[in-house]
C-alpha cells in the first residue's frame, strides 16, 4: 500500500488541530483536498497482491467517528489497480464475527475455482483467497469489489466492505490524451445512527453521510482548460446518485468499464447502484463549482434520498491548453445486427405481502438451484419487466450487455454496460453475448439495490458448452453441472482452450455504430 | 341478502419508517421495523338527524423478525391503534388506543413458496394493502382477518406467457390466548364466549385465494379471486342492531383488479429520480359477505 498509516495519523492530528484553531478564531475551516484512496498496484509481471482485512474498526466517516465493518481499518477502501492480462491475488482475512465474500463487479473473469464466485464464503475469523486472472483482451476501466454475502450484502457494503478496481489502459486508444490527470471518486452513503456503530439493519432513505473517498465535501482541484479523467464509482448498497458539477458539460468516456463508441456529452450523471462512469472534466474559468448530489426518488413505492453538496470543483491557476479526443473510438459490435439465439422474459417484482421479499419470475433466490442455462457462444435477448412502482437495477455477473429497448422503444447504442435501471412500471430489453469462454461456470443476475438482492431478487445462471446443454438443464433443480463451482472435475476446464464460437467470430467482424 | 362492498381506489396512507435494526450475518439474528401513520376517519350517515362520526388516531406498528436460518424467521408484530370502536355520533381523537400482538409466527421463504404458522393475518382481499386509507370498519374491516391462529401456504407458478399465478391456502381460528389481550385496555381480550365467526378453537375455518400477477401481454395487471369460509362460533357475537342472534357460518367471496397505467416518458431514469413520474392506478375490489361476523342474517340489504 502506498499510504503510510503513520503519516495519515499525523496528518489527521494536524488537520484536527488546524480545525480547532480556526474554530477558536471564528474562521470556517477550509475544505480538505480530495485524497486518493490507498492503492495496491501490479508488479512487473502484472500481478497485484492484495490483503484485505475485513474487521469491525473505528473509522472516520466524513467528519464523524463511527465503528463499522471496513477493509484494512479505513472507511475508504483501497484501490486495486491491474491491467488486461494481469492477475489479482487477494487474501481476504475475515476478522469479523460473520461470513463474508467478494465479488469482482463487472469483470469478465472465471467464476471457477479461486475466481469470482459468490457461492464461496469466507467464514468468520478465517481466511479466503481469490486468484483473479484477467484475459489479455479484458476491457480497461472502472470496476469494483464488494461483499456478496447473501442476506448480509446490503449491510456489509453499506458499512464499507466495498472498494474500487481500476484496469489500466482506458486512454490507450487516445494517445493525444496521455498524461492527463486521472482521479478516482468513490461515492458512498453511510446511514447515521445514534449509537456510533454501523446500523444493524439498513433503512433505505434514512439520513446518511454521503462522501467522496470517505471525505465530506472535499475540494477537487483543476486548472482552467485542464482536462482530467474522473472515474466515478457508486459503491453504495442502494442509493442512486444524481451528480452535477456546476453546470459543466462532461464527456462520457466509459460506463461500467466499457469505453463508449462515440462522443457523448452530459451535464448530469445518473449513477445507479453499482454503476461507474469515467468522464472527462475540463477546468472552467477560475472559481468554485459545487459538485451537487440531487435529491432522488425511486418511484411511488420506492425510496427518497436527500440532496447535498458532495464536494467542490476548484478551478485556479493559469489556463492550460485543453486536450481533446481526436482518435477514433474503439469499435464494439452492435448486437442489434445479430439475431438472438433465445429470447427470455424476467419479471422483477416486489412481494405484495412481505416488504422484505423480492422475486424474479415469482421465485426467490436459492443458491442450490439453477434458474437459467445458457449455451456458451449464444447471444440472448432478455426483456426485464418491472411491474412494481419502484426502480430495480439489473446486474449480471461475468458479462456485459447492450441495452436495445426501453419500454419497448429502440434506444441508441453508445457502448456496453453491466447494470441498468428497470423502469418502475416499465421494461428494458438487453442483448447479452455469452461468447467469452472464460465465463464458463455458474454465477448470478440480480437487482443491485442490495436491499432487494438480499430479499431474494436474484437468480442463478450456468453457462455451459453446447454439448452439455441438455444435461445441464436436467440438473438445474440440483444446482446444475457446476455444483458449487469448486468440487467438480469439469471445473478444471477454464474454457480458454476452446475455439471461438461462430458468434464470437462474427462479432469480431462487425462494428458498432459510429 | 348480502353485503356488497365496492371499494374504489384511493390509497391514502403515510408510513414513515422511524428506525430499524439488526442482522449480524450469523444466525439467529434480529431485525426490527417501525412504522407510524396518522389517520382520520370521517363518516356521515344521512339519517334524521344526520349522524357524523369521526375518529382521529395514530397507528403505530412495529415488527421484530428473528432470523433462524437464511430462509426461516420468527415474526413478532405489534400494533398500537384504537381497539375500542368509536360510537355512532362520537367525535374522538386519540381515544380507545390499545397495544395488540398481531403476529407471532414462523415464516419460511422458499424458492417458489412461503408459509407461516402461528398467529397471523389471513391474506384475503387487497384493499388493506393497496388502499390502506379504506381500511376502516365500514369497508375493509369485515374481511381483514387478523389475530388468527393457523397456517398459510402460498405457491407461485410462473410462465412467460401467463405470468405469476399464486394460490394461497389458509386454515385458522380466532386467537383467544393471552396474545389476544389489548394492553392499555385491560378489559379487552378475546374469549371463546365472545362468539363470532371462526371463534371455535379448532382450525376449521379456511380461505383460498388466487393471485394473478403480471401476465406477459398485460404486465401491470393484478387480479385476485378468493373464497373464505368461517365456521360459526360456539355462541353468537354481540352485534348491536343485528336482526337475529343466531350463530351461523360466515362465507365471503372476493374479486379485485388493479391495473397500473404509467406515463412511459415519466418512467425514464431522469424523470423518476427527479420525482416527476405519474401513474394511474385504478383498483376495484368486490366482496360478497354472508352472515357477517358469524351472525345469521347479518347482511346488508343490496
Amino acid at each position: 500500500m502506498k499510504r503510510n498509516p503513520l503519516c495519515v495519523a499525523r496528518t489527521q492530528v494536524v488537520r484536527l488541530a488546524c480545525a480547532a484553531l480556526c474554530l477558536a478564531c471564528g474562521v470556517p475551516a477550509a475544505a480538505e483536498a480530495l485524497r486518493a484512496p490507498a492503492e495496491f498496484t501490479y508488479d512487473a509481471n502484472g500481478v497485484t497482491t492484495v490483503t484485505l482485512r475485513a474487521a469491525e474498526s473505528a473509522v472516520t466517516v466524513g467528519d464523524q467517528p463511527y465503528t463499522s465493518l471496513v477493509f484494512n481499518g479505513d472507511y475508504d477502501a483501497p484501490l486495486i489497480r491491474t491491467r488486461p492480462g494481469g492477475v489479482v491475488r487477494i487474501t481476504l482475512d475475515d476478522e469479523m464475527d460473520e461470513f463474508t465474500n467478494l465479488h469482482f463487479h463487472g469483470m469478465t473473469v472465471s467464476p471457477l475455482n479461486q475466481g469470482d464466485s459468490i457461492f464461496r464464503l469466507t467464514n468468520a475469523h478465517s481466511v479466503g483467497t481469490y486468484d483473479i486472472q484477467l484475459p489479455p483482451d479484458h476491457s480497461p476501466g472502472a470496476y469494483w469489489y464488494h461483499s456478496h454475502f447473501h442476506k448480509g450484502a446490503e449491510r456489509q457494503v453499506s458499512g464499507g466492505l466495498a472498494g474500487p478496481i481500476l484496469v489500466d489502459g482506458m486512454l490507450d486508444p487516445f494517445p493525444e490524451m496521455k498524461g492527463i490527470k486521472e482521479r478516482v471518486l468513490v461515492l458512498r452513503s453511510f446511514q447515521k445512527t445514534a449509537t456510533g456503530h454501523l446500523a444493524s439493519e439498513i433503512t433505505t432513505g434514512a439520513p446518511a453521510i454521503r462522501t467522496i473517498n470517505g471525505q465530506l465535501d472535499p475540494d477537487v482541484s483543476i486548472a482552467p482548460g485542464e482536462v482530467q479523467l474522473w472515474h466515478v464509482y457508486n459503491v453504495d448498497a442502494n442509493q442512486y446518485f444524481r451528480v452535477r458539477v456546476g453546470d459543466l458539460q462532461m464527456q462520457l468516456l466509459s460506463q461500467d468499464g466499457n469505453t463508449v463508441v462515440k462522443k457523448v456529452m452530459t451535464d448530469e450523471l445518473l449513477i445507479g447502484p453499482s454503476a461507474r462512469f469515467s468522464v472527462l472534466v475540463t477546468g472552467p474559468d477560475a472559481g468554485r463549482y459545487p459538485i451537487m448530489l440531487g435529491a432522488a426518488n425511486t418511484g411511488p413505492a420506492g425510496d427518497t434520498y436527500a440532496g447535498q453538496r458532495l464536494g467542490t470543483l476548484v478551478s485556479s491557476g493559469d489556463r492550460v491548453p485543453t486536450k481533446t479526443i481526436t482518435s477514433a473510438y474503439p469499435v464494439s459490435p452492435d448486437l442489434r445486427a445479430v439475431e438472438p439465439a433465445k429470447r427470455r422474459r424476467f419479471v422483477f417484482q416486489d412481494s405484495a405481502t412481505d416488504p422484505h421479499a423480492f422475486m424474479i419470475n415469482g421465485r426467490q433466490f436459492d443458491a442450490g438451484r439453477v434458474d437459467t442455462t445458457v449455451k456458451l457462444g449464444d447471444m440472448e435477448e432478455w426483456t426485464l419487466v418491472n411491474p412494481s412502482q419502484e426502480l430495480h437495477q439489473f446486474h449480471i455477473h461475468q458479462v456485459d450487455f447492450q441495452v436495445v429497448r426501453i419500454n419497448g422503444e429502440p434506444t441508441d447504442f453508445i457502448g456496453y454496460r453491466d447494470n441498468v435501471f428497470i423502469p418502475a412500471l416499465g421494461s428494458i430489453t438487453v442483448r447479452i453475448p455469452f461468447t467469452d469462454p472464460v465465463i464458463l461456470g455458474k454465477f448470478v443476475y440480480h437487482c443491485h439495490i442490495l436491499e432487494h438482492e438480499d430479499g431474494g431478487m436474484m437468480q442463478v445462471i450456468q453457462v455451459v458448452k453446447p454439448e452439455d446443454y441438455e444435461q445441464a438443464v436436467k440438473l438445474e433443480p440440483l444446482g446444475g453441472i457446476y455444483g458449487d463451482n469448486q468440487t467438480c472435475s469439469y471445473l478444471r476446464n477454464t474454457g480458454r482452450e476452446l475455439n471461438p464460437s461462430p458468434l464470437a467470430t462474427k462479432l469480431a467482424t462487425i462494428g458498432g455504430q459510429p | 341478502m348480502k353485503t356488497r362492498l365496492l371499494t374504489l381506489a384511493g390509497a391514502l396512507a403515510s408510513a414513515l419508517p422511524l428506525a430499524a435494526a439488526a442482522t449480524d450475518g450469523k444466525y439467529p439474528s434480529v431485525g426490527m421495523d417501525y412504522g407510524i401513520s396518522a389517520q382520520y376517519d370521517f363518516s356521515r350517515l344521512a339519517r334524521s338527524p344526520d349522524t357524523i362520526t369521526s375518529d382521529g388516531y395514530f397507528d403505530v406498528q412495529s415488527a421484530a423478525h428473528v432470523r433462524i436460518t437464511p430462509d426461516d424467521e420468527i415474526w413478532l408484530a405489534a400494533e398500537a391503534s384504537p381497539v375500542v370502536d368509536v360510537s355512532p355520533g362520537q367525535r374522538r381523537w386519540l381515544g380507545g388506543t390499545g397495544l395488540e400482538v398481531n403476529d407471532l409466527n414462523w415464516y419460511h421463504q422458499g424458492y417458489a413458496y412461503n408459509f407461516r404458522v402461528g398467529k397471523l393475518d389471513v391474506p384475503f382481499g387487497r384493499a388493506q394493502d393497496v388502499a390502506p386509507g379504506l381500511y376502516t370498519n365500514g369497508f375493509v374491516a369485515p374481511y381483514a382477518l387478523g389475530g388468527m391462529i393457523g397456517a398459510n401456504y402460498e405457491y407461485r407458478f410462473y410462465s412467460d406467457s401467463l405470468g405469476i399465478i399464486a394460490p394461497s391456502l389458509s386454515s385458522y381460528f380466532v386467537d383467544t390466548s393471552v396474545l389476544s389481550r389489548a394492553y392499555f385496555q385491560p378489559d379487552r381480550q378475546t374469549h371463546r364466549s365472545d362468539g363470532g365467526a371462526a371463534n371455535t378453537g379448532e382450525p376449521n375455518s379456511g380461505a383460498l385465494v388466487v393471485n394473478w400477477l403480471a401476465p406477459a401481454q398485460i404486465p401491470f395487471l393484478e387480479l385476485q379471486a378468493g373464497y373464505m369460509f368461517n365456521h360459526k362460533g360456539e355462541s353468537v357475537a354481540a352485534e348491536p342492531g343485528s336482526p337475529a342472534q343466531v350463530a351461523a357460518d360466515e362465507t365471503m367471496r372476493t374479486f379485485s383488479a388493479r391495473y397500473m397505467i404509467p406515463f412511459a416518458s415519466t418512467t425514464e431514469l431522469g424523470p423518476t429520480l427527479a420525482g416527476r413520474y405519474l401513474d394511474l392506478v385504478p383498483f376495484v375490489e368486490y366482496v360478497d359477505v354472508t352472515n357477517e361476523n358469524g351472525i345469521a342474517g347479518n347482511d346488508t340489504p343490496t
